[in-house]
């Protein structure tokens, strides 16, 4: 029903009266006494057919007037009605852990207290009973619903204000409820910041609230949940993990397994008895099943010794179902070594002797003695032109160095110095081997300042001559001809190396994951104000890592395991820019993919084969995973290859050497072609949600108040009104005017 | 008109002379129209020989030969004249036949017939008290130029004090006094039109004499035997019309529901810009009848509005005929 404003504007309806009266004082009438009717007789007769027709226009004009003099009164009093647009905006914040997912069976001993609570239908989950309950909501036609999705990290579900069931439907179709978590409060929160104070929220989920004050406090939310305690037993954890045996490269299997009850105060125990099957995914054979037994609210770990067979093959474990089937089974697959290429070239025969020694007893990392420009990594002691996503080591040949023994600063979140111990270690460098920009690698407040005690070097000139054997030893190297090797630049020259810029002339941004964003050229390990390592990143994922190191003066590669740790740190910290998944297994739903810099978009396939375009920025695509299960991911369109930043030097040289070129990036472009797919499994798994013993059915509601206040907000109506009086006047002018 | 309608018709002037209030301030106003007619009558004096040509019954001569021995003239003879007035004596002289012409010693007499109908004195308009100015004007001037003036009411028989008897037809009209202050005060009460009175009772016209008739000529008659019945043996004759502004113009835009004045009889019309004009076109058809008619008859017509009577102080259209010179 409308309400009015200034009800006092009805008196404005004593118009009406009044116009009736104008209307029936017109039409009287009027009394005219005449000489005679003799002139009239005839012009009476002739004229009564548009007599008639005048008689009507009156009527038409009376009511004009009267439903115009109704419009202005009724506008007059300012009314305000309902509109068919005035639902209530509400967002309804969806539990999407799988814990919604729970199916009550038959087995249930709580039945006769479901009845109570009016959930006891079986074969229907938590999700199931939402779906119902919401559907029911929108029957009324009070609300339009925004969809927001409570996983790890909130997500909007289908489109802007659904009004219409078919829409809802068609949007809860996507809640799959295949998350290891819920974050309700993040989402609540987010919700909360978009929309304002009028706003009405839903939760549904199956658990109440932690803090019930909180929500009860809060006159915009309605908390609903249909969860009911149950037992359940599930997967909570599973890691697979490559060992050395006997035979060679074998794999085990740790897998956690935790079986809950519906009421962990019942004093009798349930016992489970089950088995875990595992899998292989490719025949769906099952390799190895082992029985465990169980008592409730217990957990027990298994570990699983896998057959060489099946080492490096993708396996599905699996237990029985249960209430909650999410957690009986899920994805392990082999994790792929990355390895990693690298080419060594030193004029120090020494120094490389200690590289190759370091670089053999790390698994995965193969020295390429004969194409350098196919390599991850390049070790020379002369300038490289580096390839894209192409490392070099620059390992300049030391003419006067000087013996640091610290202290030593360390930029110490640099992932070439993790765990590395140096401290006391002896590092042998060119003592002018300055800063190469100071600004740059200015040293930090807390580095220490102290200059290092220098030795002197060894002036012994046997050493010097077996040196300057070394260095003229014409032991038989590969021959690095080409473009790749130019000649090695002045101390200058190494100080101020060219830092390159992208094509739109702006700095490059670090993608790395370890590196600040802000440093290009950063000094990993100083002696002074000697640079002994200097990382140099030149471009998009192409790196140069200066290292100021006279081994033999130095007790880093001999004394202690610095060395091998440095070398390991660096083949890590490569691997971590290799192609494919961070992770292969994973129980988060958002992990990071690398994948050649000229990728730009990649196809993304979900366990249920359902595909979608992620774009991949500067090579790294971020995928957002919701539903557990196996994923893959293929490079859908790329760029040409970008070509590498050059320096002037570089392209005199490039004219030498096309030849060589050609054939380097061939090979290299038929190594990317090797592999354009990836896949991994994404396990949502988490104890919590496996624990169905705070699921409860319970109702917050704090919408009453606020709905009658909603509805209590009418749209005003005066402003038609008016325009509908407007037009009826200007209608019944033109009517008279016509008429006259 | 039927015996019923008049017998309603005088029950209904009887009712209407009730009316003490309303009949006093009717009394005053013609009252007044006579007094002023009678000041606007001495200024004029009616031409004798106002007639001009007599139409279809031949030429006329201006003088007639008359039987005073007052010696005029001689003039040649005409086939026709009487042989008495052949001057014998000029005719053995100069042998041709010479007729003698003596001046006319007769006094001129003017018989007014006045429509006394109740449409004469239509409501809300100044149409009876303009029809009286006219009247006592056109008596005043025509005793001014020694006319035997008799005044005739067609169609009414309740004059008081003036009427001797009350049935239908045309009676005398009593003035005891020239002065129009002394007259009884036409009511206008009449119940036949002019043809019916005419047909009753035919004044008793002097031949040989001046007749004016004033009406507004609104009945549905032939005019022509009314206007032969007017002019037959008359030296010249006038009709007046004399119209209300209302008998001109019709109602303006709206309902209105018409009612006779004679007959009391009512119709209902809605009045728009194509009535008006159906009705203008009817009136001037109706004037033209008359007028024709008129014409025929060597009767001079000429239309007057009372209301126009009544604000000016002249009579321009019977000055411009030659009926009335300013004395």
């Amino acid at each position: 029903m409308p309400f009015f404003l200034n009800p006092f504007a009805f008196t404005g309806l004593a118009a009406i009266p009044i116009l009736i009266g104008i209307y029936y004082l017109r039409n009287r009438f009027k009394r005219r006494v005449v000489s005679s009717l003799m002139l009239w007789d005839g012009i009476i007769k002739s004229n009564e057919g548009g007599q008639k027709k005048d008689r009507l226009q009156l009527p038409w004009m009376f009511f004009l007037e009267l439903f115009g003099l109704v419009a202005l009164a009724f506008a007059a009093t300012q009314p305000f009605v309902k509109t068919s647009s005035s639902r209530i905006p509400a967002t309804i914040v969806l539990d999407d852990s799988y814990s919604m997912l729970a199916t009550p069976t038959g087995n249930s001993n709580r039945s006769g207290a479901d009845d109570q609570t009016g959930v006891s239908d079986l074969g229907k989950s938590v999700r199931d009973r939402v779906i119902e309950s919401l559907m029911e909501m929108s029957k009324s036609n009070t609300y339009e619903f925004d969809l927001i999705l409570a996983g790890q990290s909130p997500r909007r579900l289908g489109e802007k204000n659904i009004t219409d069931s078919a829409a809802l439907t068609a949007a809860l179709d996507e809640w799959t409820c295949e998350q290891s978590s819920s974050n309700l409060f993040e989402a609540l929160e987010v919700v909360k910041k978009i929309h304002g104070p009028e706003h009405r929220i839903l939760v549904c989920t199956d658990q109440a609230p932690a803090d019930k004050a909180i929500v009860e406090s809060d006159s915009r939310l309605r908390w609903i949940s249909f969860g009911k305690p149950m037992d359940n037993t599930a997967i909570t954890f599973a890691s697979r993990t490559q060992v050395l045996s006997d035979t060679g490269a074998g794999e085990k299997l740790l897998v956690r397994i935790e079986s809950f009850s519906e009421d962990p105060t019942q004093p009798t125990k349930r016992r489970v008895n089950s088995s875990i099957k595992i899998i292989d995914a490719e025949n769906n054979r099952t390799v190895v099943e082992s029985p465990f037994q169980l008592t409730a609210d217990t957990k027990k770990e298994i570990i699983l010794e896998l057959p060489e067979s099946v080492a490096k093959r993708d396996l599905r474990l699996e237990i029985d179902a249960d209430t909650v089937t999410a957690d009986n089974q899920l994805f392990l697959l082999a994790k792929e070594p990355i390895e990693i290429d690298v080419y060594l070239n030193l004029d120090d025969v020494f120094f490389e002797k200690i590289w190759k020694d370091a670089l053999q007893v790390i698994p995965n990392v193969k020295i390429n003695e004969a194409s350098p420009s196919v390599c991850d990594i390049v070790i020379t002691d002369t300038e490289f032109v580096l390839q894209p996503e192409q490392w070099h080591i620059f390992c300049p040949p030391q003419k006067a160095p000087v013996a640091f023994a610290g202290p030593y600063a360390v930029s110490a979140e640099h992932p070439l110095v993790k765990g590395l111990p140096i401290r006391g270690a002896i590092w042998a460098a060119d003592a002018d081997k300055r800063e190469i920009t100071q600004s740059n690698l200015a040293p930090k407040p807390n580095a220490p300042s102290a200059s290092p005690k220098s030795l002197v070097p060894d002036s012994n000139p046997k050493n010097k001559k077996a040196n300057g054997a070394n260095a003229d030893s014409g032991k038989s190297k590969p021959s690095l001809k080409g473009s790749n090797l130019i000649d090695p630049p002045s101390d200058q020259d190494a100080a101020e190396p060219d830092i390159p810029k992208n094509e739109s002339g702006e700095n490059n941004s670090d993608t790395s994951p370890d590196m600040p964003s802000n440093s290009r050229i950063r000094s990993v390990i100083r002696a002074g104000q000697t640079g002994l390592i200097i990382d140099h990143q030149l471009s998009q994922l192409r790196r140069r890592i200066e290292l100021n190191l006279q081994p033999k003066y130095s007790t880093v590669s001999s004394s202690q395991p610095t060395w091998i740790v440095l070398i390991v740190n660096l083949i890590e910290w490569r691997k971590k820019y290799a192609h494919g998944p961070e992770f292969v297994n994973t129980w988060q739903n958002t992990q990071s993919a690398r994948f050649p810099l000229d990728t730009e978009t990649i196809s993304l396939t979900g366990p249920d084969q359902s595909t979608k375009v992620i774009p991949v920025i500067n090579g790294l695509a971020q995928i957002e995973m919701i539903q557990g299960g196996l994923w893959n991911a293929k490079i859908e369109s790329s760029r040409s290859n970008p070509e590498p930043e050059k320096s002037s030097k570089e392209k005199n040289s490039e004219m030498k050497s096309d030849e060589e070129n050609k054939v380097n990036s061939q090979t290299n472009s038929e190594t990317e072609q090797q592999r354009t797919e990836w896949k991994w499994s994404f396990y949502p798994l988490s104890a919590r949600e496996s624990n169905l013993q705070k699921a409860e059915t319970t109702t917050i509601d704090n919408w009453r108040e606020l709905d009658v206040n909603y509805r209590s907000i009418y749209q005003p109506a005066a402003w038609l009104l008016g325009l509908l009086a407007f037009g009826l006047f200007i209608t019944a002018f033109v009517f008279q005017h016509q008429a006259k | 008109m039927s015996s019923e309608s008049a017998t309603k018709n005088l029950d209904i002037s009887a009712t209407q002379s009730s009316e003490d209030g309303a009949s006093d301030w009717q009394s005053k106003v013609l009252r007044d129209a006579l007094l002023s007619g009678f000041e606007l009558g001495n200024r004029y004096q009616m031409l004798p020989n106002f007639d001009g040509n007599r139409g279809l019954n031949g030429t006329m001569f201006r003088q007639r030969a008359g039987s005073s021995l007052e010696f005029l003239e001689h003039r040649d003879y005409q086939p026709g004249d009487d042989l008495r007035h052949i001057d014998w004596s000029v005719m053995a002289k100069r042998d041709q036949v010479y007729v003698k012409c003596f001046e006319q010693e007769s006094t001129p007499v003017l018989d007014l017939v006045l429509d006394h109908s109740q449409s004469m004195n239509l409501v809300d308009s100044e149409k009876a008290a303009g029809t009286l100015k006219l009247v006592a004007a056109v008596t005043t001037a025509a005793r001014a130029a020694h006319f035997h003036v008799k005044i005739w009411l067609a169609g009414s028989s309740l004059v008081e004090h003036a009427v001797a008897e009350t049935s239908g037809g045309c009676h005398l009209f009593q003035i005891p006094n020239p002065h129009p202050a002394s007259w009884p005060i036409p009511d206008f009460s009449g119940i036949q039109n002019l043809s019916d009175a005419f047909q009753e009772r035919l004044p008793s016209f002097r031949p040989q004499g001046f007749r004016i008739l004033i009406s507004d000529l609104l009945f549905d008659a032939d005019p022509m035997p009314i206007i032969q019945q007017f002019s037959q043996q008359s030296q010249s004759c006038l009709i007046i019309q004399v119209l209300a502004e209302d008998d001109i113009t019709p109602p303006s835009h709206g309902s209105v529901r018409i009612i006779d004045s004679e007959s009391n009889e009512t119709q209902t019309v809605f009045i728009d810009a194509d009535m008006r004009k159906r009705y203008t076109e009817a009136f001037n058809r109706h004037q033209s009848r008359w007028i024709e008619a008129a014409s025929r008859q060597g009767c001079r017509f000429v239309p007057i509005i009372a209301e126009n009577l009544i604000q000016q102080n002249h009579l321009k259209e019977l000055e411009e005929m030659q009926i009335l010179v300013p004395s």
